[in-house]
């Protein structure tokens, strides 16, 4: 089973520094791990391999320290690394970054299934991995908590939906995204980390994926991040004690009041 | 000579960090009050190729250098000193192996070992025989195929769990330290009994038992090297352990220096974290010192390892300043901490008690003393 796991490197702190030009996070300078759900991905992916056999390759669009991303994720076990990094690619938004990593996805030959964290904890947005699917016209699962097998070309999962699961079987190639639940990230070992260390990560350009430039980076991204910020914390608000039948006249007259209705 | 860690030393560092604070740490205190042996953990140790470090990896170990072996051991030790010991005393196990086990020997129980698959102990010390290793007092003689020993070993950690022990007894009590012998004996050999479970200060969860011998038959194939060889061969691995030992010190007293400074900036006094005062700066500063004196000593040794030179003043010199300087270290942790120090819900109460070992085993401070002034009088 050839799985593909799409991975972002994340700022690891909650105080984010912005570009004010491009209103974009600047990366370099704060300390970066692996998004944390990508990680599970990468668990999901090496579990798979263990049961049906097959490669796991990772890839991620970034900057060139994007590259330690990649090596922690060699030192837990995947096959393979590859840097998706350009000049053109920089201040893109979910949709031109999964177009871009689609191209590089197309450019990497054959795969059964592409795995991605639900979401990364800078953005929040969870749009990647759909769009991917999208651009590949492939199949999608979001939100798995659980894939329970892989015969006849066919995966079946569980998919988390607001108080229980759905069981949905898909045809491959398809893109899964995972929950925090789904696993437990493994730790590298020690010979892992050994041969991260060593290995040699290639690099594909906006030219190696055949990626038209009009539609990757900010150039392509039809929305823009207006302002990243902290919101205020609010007042704890008021509390109405006492017998339901007063307390629900006196909380409706308040709402009147405050011409909230 | 400048000493620079490489890429992969860092590496190496983050990782076993990341695993030990993840996976070891939270278990530390519950190990210590059960007074259980952690086999989970030694699992886990083998998961993550950290039970054969620096050995080759063509036979199934971690194919690192000597420094990373001491930087692995030093994390370990910094999460829980009780796993540092049991992962130092299974390589103490099994070196003699490494130094002098033949080709069958080596496949049928070194390489496990590399891997965790077997866990080793080293089974010398007696109740009359601890610094004076030449006072053996276990028998080893040669009846047909086997070897028959009779005695009692004790203070043997991983013995009552180990998959197999290196055994030193008396081959030739007439020839002295050159009638000792060492042997390869399997866990559950009939004649092999564990005795009593030490009930310790410190590094509770390191399980120290009693092995007792009687006439237990030995297949004498399992014989390590000649007969006559295995005083040298212990000295030799006792040598090369030392290192473990510094690195546990060193992972030991950082683990108390970074509690201390914690509580030092979080803890209010008259107004003032307890941080902005010169005599607890002060305090700060020394253990720091000692600290990075002693990493830098053990790395130093490390690599003195490498080159397959002999290194006895070198390692005792190590071992010394790292196990003294980390009982300094300790001690004044504690006393940062002031009365919460005392109380077992912080870590450092339990630092403390597992940090005196250090100055024991493996050779006290005072035969520290006697290699270093022996190998400088002579």
């Amino acid at each position: 089973m050839n799985i593909i796991v799409c991975v972002k490197q994340v700022p690891d702190t909650t105080e984010v520094k912005i570009d004010p030009v491009t209103n974009t996070l600047i990366r370099s300078g704060v300390p970066s791990i692996v998004n944390p759900f990508d990680k599970n991905a990468i668990e999901a992916a090496l579990q798979l391999k263990e049961n049906y056999g097959g490669s796991v390759k990772v890839i991620t669009m970034g900057p060139p320290q994007a590259k330690e991303a990649l090596k922690e994720c060699l030192a837990m076990g995947a096959d393979d690394a590859i840097l998706i990094s350009d000049r053109a690619f920089a201040g893109a938004d979910t949709w031109a970054t999964s177009y871009t990593l689609a191209k590089a996805i197309e450019h990497l030959g054959e795969y059964d299934l592409i795995l991605c964290g639900k979401q990364a904890i800078d953005g929040d947005t969870a749009q990647v991995g759909p769009g991917i699917a999208e651009w590949l016209d492939i199949s999608q699962i979001t939100y798995v908590q659980r894939i329970n097998n892989y015969e006849n070309g066919l995966i079946n999962a569980e998919r988390v939906i607001e108080g229980g699961f759905e069981a949905i079987t898909a045809t491959t190639p398809a893109v899964l995204t995972v929950e925090k639940s789904i696993n437990e990230p493994r730790y590298p070992s020690l010979k892992g980390t050994r041969r991260a260390a060593k290995a040699e990560i290639p690099i594909l350009s906006a030219a190696d994926i055949q990626v038209n430039e009009e539609l990757a980076g900010l150039k392509g991204s039809p929305t823009f991040v207006k302002r990243i910020f902290t919101p205020e914390l609010r007042n704890k608000g008021q509390i109405f004690t006492g017998e339901a039948r007063e307390t629900s006249k006196e909380l409706a007259e308040k709402i009147i009041n405050l011409k909230i209705i | 000579m400048e000493f620079n860690y490489t890429d992969e030393h860092i590496e190496i560092r983050k990782m076993v960090r990341e695993f030990a604070q993840g996976v070891l740490a939270p278990r530390a205190a519950e190990i210590d009050l059960t007074n259980e042996f952690p086999m989970n953990n030694v699992h886990e140790l083998a998961k993550h190729d950290l039970m054969g470090v620096a050995y080759p990896d063509e036979n199934g170990g971690g194919g690192a250098d000597p420094v990373s072996e001491a930087i692995a051991v030093e994390e370990v030790s910094a999460a829980c000193l009780a796993t540092g010991s049991i992962m130092t005393a299974h390589y103490l196990g099994f070196d003699a192996l490494y130094l002098a086990g033949n080709e069958s020997q080596k496949e049928k129980y070194l390489y496990p070992a590399y891997t965790g698959e077997k866990l080793a102990a080293f089974c010398l010390t007696e109740p009359d025989a601890g610094t004076d290793m030449s006072a053996n007092k276990t028998t080893a003689v040669l009846d047909g195929e086997h070897y028959v020993l009779n005695g009692v070993k004790h203070f043997i950690t991983n013995g009552a769990y180990a998959d197999f022990l290196t055994v030193f007894a008396m081959t030739d009590k007439s020839k002295k330290a050159k009638g000792m012998s060492v042997f390869i004996v399997e866990k559950g050999t009939p004649g092999m009994e564990i005795g009593t479970g030490d009930d310790k200060m410190g590094i509770r969860g390191a399980r120290t038992h009693e092995i007792i011998f009687k006439d237990c038959r030995v297949p004498k194939e399992n014989l390590i090297g000649a007969e006559g060889e295995g005083y040298k061969i212990a000295l030799h691995v006792i040598d090369r352990g030392r290192v473990g030992i510094a690195a546990m010190a060193v992972g030991l007293a950082q683990a108390a220096l970074d509690s201390a400074v914690k509580y030092a900036k979080e803890r209010e006094v008259f107004g003032n974290t307890i941080s902005n005062y010169q005599g607890i700066q002060w305090m700060i500063a020394e253990m720091a010192t000692d600290v990075e004196a002693a990493r830098m000593l053990t790395y130093h040794v490390a690599s003195l390892k490498e080159s397959g030179k002999r290194f006895s003043k070198e390692a005792a010199m190590a071992k010394l300043f790292a196990s003294e300087a980390s009982n300094r270290v300790v001690h004044k942790a504690l006393q940062i901490h002031g009365g919460y120090g005392y109380m077992k819900e912080y870590p450092i109460e339990r630092m403390y008690r597992d940090q005196r070992i250090l100055e024991l085993f493996e050779g006290t401070s005072q035969v520290q003393k006697m290699v270093i002034s022996g190998n400088l009088l002579k």
